[in-house]
């Protein structure tokens, strides 16, 4: 039984520039997540991810459809709910004049649990900043902080959203070695997040979302296999090659050069990998430059949607 | 348990901010102690310049004599800086004794004693002169040897006199209460919201009431501390009189308290930054601050507008503290103060309950 149910989510707002007419932020979005997955919700800003996170945890009213977690109603029972979760908002902030310990130890008390905050600070590698306090703490430094207050009552469901928006490449990848550090713990991940690359590494499954809607939901694998099954293979050689008759080689789709590069589009890269090489041996060419590009996400989305995904 | 546990994070928090703790404090204290240096009344003195032209000893002896009266603050000096002194407005009026002055004891016509008097304070100067006319006519009596023909005993009816300062703390303290309370609570709520604090809070187990009551319990303690230091530094430094007894007076810090702070839910509620609430509460608390009994008395003020204000929050809660501190007034006795707080608790009660709402908060 999955851990995470949504059925048939709806949530309207008023348009913007009319505010008499509503438009779907969340527009008929079902998913389940089983336990100890990493279910990740990519898409640009304005998609309906933030929005669907906060109604799974109570922070929008639920006016149309079914959210489920651990068996609980979000609608009927968010108190509970409440109870069995932990989440880290987009930009959080806490209480200034506390100290990290305290703050965390606090937060423990909400849940009516006396928790270690040093143990939790070791966790997300802030002990030694137990004694300060939030303001002076860093971007990538907070956002620890946010992990490990949404990680105090040992939660069923951790919900993550833009955990690494606004931060720079190393406090990012400080974070996401965390988020692996708490997955490989068996931990049930939701997260949000508008970086392909974020998406790649640490979600099991993905649910794609663009305009209120999910478009495609797979591993991250099979969505590059299905919306953009297309590889480069881009080289340089010494002398030049006859186009024609690599053509004929099996998996290629077509082939453009410029300058001495040859840039190869094809759907099975290691196949026509190793095919290539060999024809260049037997013809006694050298390969002076190989360089292979697999698709991404960004290629997922572009097919799906027509348009390129922006940070 | 959660409840004590916040309280006592709200206390330390409020503690470590300086700036919560220069206006709970250092500000009430710089008005009051303002308000005792400045001393609107002055000291019931009327100052009255001295010149004496007379070389005469006998003369002397009579300034001496004047600078023993109670009702007048007698300051010597030539009759150019006296003139000087009373244009400037430091004198209520200036004498000037002639030369001849008392030097001659055997002169019958009268002296000619000038006196210049300051028009823009025609009460005070007539006062002065009425002051002076009794004095010279004392002396002419003495003089004389004539028996007196009327004895005017007169008798001090108050047991104490109120002086400005014993007015005006009550009401200082009345004003820090609903400042602190309104404020506080005000400024704290509307920076967790634009922060995401409330946010953060609202996907935890917290209960509203319980974050509520939190900062209730804290701002009380806050207020009775506040109160405390306040009337020590009166009583210490500025000799102020508390008559009443201290459980009364806390009693009113908390009902006070509980008025104001539920208006700053209130207003906290529809505020979505600081600069609407600093407009909002302003409103609400810019007319009380004059007209609310702290610094000057309601009965100054023409009767259709007093009729008005007391029945502003702050008049009652002002009211109450002063009749306490400076009649040692009972609660029996303060039952109309009682009332009209009671009713403005209700009213700010509905209101923080209609506007103050927990998911709008957290999501605003």
């Amino acid at each position: 039984m999955p851990i995470v149910e949504v059925k048939n989510l709806f949530k309207y707002y008023a348009k913007p520039e009319n505010p008499k007419e509503k438009f779907a932020a969340v527009d008929d979005v079902s998913f389940a997540i089983e336990e100890g997955e990493t279910f990740g919700i990519l898409g640009p800003n304005g998609a309906g991810k933030t929005t669907t996170l906060e109604m799974l945890e109570g922070l929008k009213v639920i006016e149309k459809g079914e959210a489920v977690i651990a068996g609980i109603s979000v609608k009927k029972d968010p108190m509970k709910v409440k109870q069995i979760i932990g989440v880290q908002l987009q930009e959080s902030h806490y209480f200034d004049f506390l100290k990290l310990k305290e703050l965390l130890d606090l937060f423990g008390e909400f849940y009516h649990r006396k928790i270690d905050g040093l143990e939790l600070l070791r966790e997300v590698q802030l002990e030694d900043k137990k004694a300060a306090y939030t303001r002076q703490l860093s971007g990538g430094q907070k956002q620890r902080l946010s992990i490990a207050s949404a990680l105090v009552n040992d939660p069923k469901v951790l919900f993550l959203d833009e955990p690494t928006t606004g931060l720079d490449p190393q406090a990012r990848h400080n974070l996401w070695d965390l988020v692996k550090k708490i997955k490989a713990k068996g931990k049930t991940i939701v997260l949000t997040t508008h970086y392909m690359e974020e998406a790649q590494i640490l979600c099991d499954r993905l649910a794609i979302m663009d305009h209120g809607k999910i478009i495609a939901l797979d591993t991250p694998d099979n969505l590059v296999n299905k919306y953009a099954p297309i590889s480069h293979i881009i080289i340089k050689t010494d002398q030049p090659l006859p186009n024609e008759e690599l053509k004929n080689i099996p998996h290629v789709q077509s082939i453009s050069s410029e300058n001495d590069f040859y840039d190869f589009w094809v759907s099975n890269p290691e196949e026509v990998l190793l095919r290539l090489v060999e024809f260049a041996k037997s013809r006694g060419i050298k390969i002076l430059s190989l360089r292979v590009e697999r698709s991404t996400l960004e290629d997922v989305f572009l097919s799906l949607t027509g348009r390129e995904l922006r940070d | 348990m959660t409840l004590f546990k916040l309280t006592i994070a709200n206390i330390k928090m409020y503690l470590r901010d300086r700036q919560a703790l220069f206006w709970a404090f250092f500000f009430p204290l710089l008005l009051m102690t303002v308000f005792g240096v400045m001393n609107f009344e002055g000291s019931g003195k009327l100052t009255l310049g001295v010149v004496n032209l007379s070389p005469s000893p006998v003369a002397g002896e009579f300034v001496g004599s004047l600078e023993k009266s109670e009702s007048l603050d007698i300051k010597k000096d030539s009759r150019e800086n006296e003139e000087a002194a009373l244009k400037k407005g430091d004198r209520d009026a200036v004498m000037i004794l002639p030369e001849d002055f008392l030097a001659d004891p055997a002169k019958t016509s009268p002296y000619s004693i000038k006196v210049l008097v300051n028009k823009g304070r025609p009460q005070q100067s007539g006062t002065a002169l009425s002051v002076l006319g009794s004095i010279f006519s004392e002396m002419e009596r003495n003089m004389t040897q004539k028996p007196k023909l009327f004895a005017l005993e007169t008798e001090d009816v108050a047991a104490r006199n109120l002086r400005y300062i014993d007015f005006v703390v009550p009401g200082v303290v009345a004003l820090s209460i609903m400042q602190l309370s309104i404020f506080g609570i005000g400024f704290t709520i509307v920076e967790y919201k634009r922060k995401g604090v409330m946010k953060r809070l609202f996907v935890t187990p917290l209960k509203p009431l319980d974050f509520t009551l939190s900062h209730v319990i804290m701002r009380l303690l806050v207020s009775i501390f506040q109160v405390s230091i306040l009337f020590a530094v009166a009583i210490l430094v500025f000799n102020v009189n508390m008559v009443g007894n201290f459980a009364s007076l806390y009693l009113f810090v908390i009902l006070g308290g509980l008025l104001f702070l539920s208006f700053g839910f209130a207003l906290a509620g529809i505020s979505k930054t600081e600069d609407a609430l600093q407009g909002l509460t302003q409103v609400f608390v810019f007319p009380q601050m004059f007209l609310g009994n702290v610094f000057f008395s309601t009965d100054a003020m023409p009767e259709w507008l007093q009729k008005i204000v007391v029945y502003m929050p702050l008049n009652y809660l002002s009211d109450a503290i002063r009749k306490i501190s400076t009649e040692g007034a009972t609660l029996v006795s303060l039952q109309r103060d009682i009332l009209g707080i009671s009713v403005w608790i209700i009213i700010g009660f509905i209101l923080a309950i209609k506007l103050f709402r927990w998911r709008e908060s957290a999501n605003s």
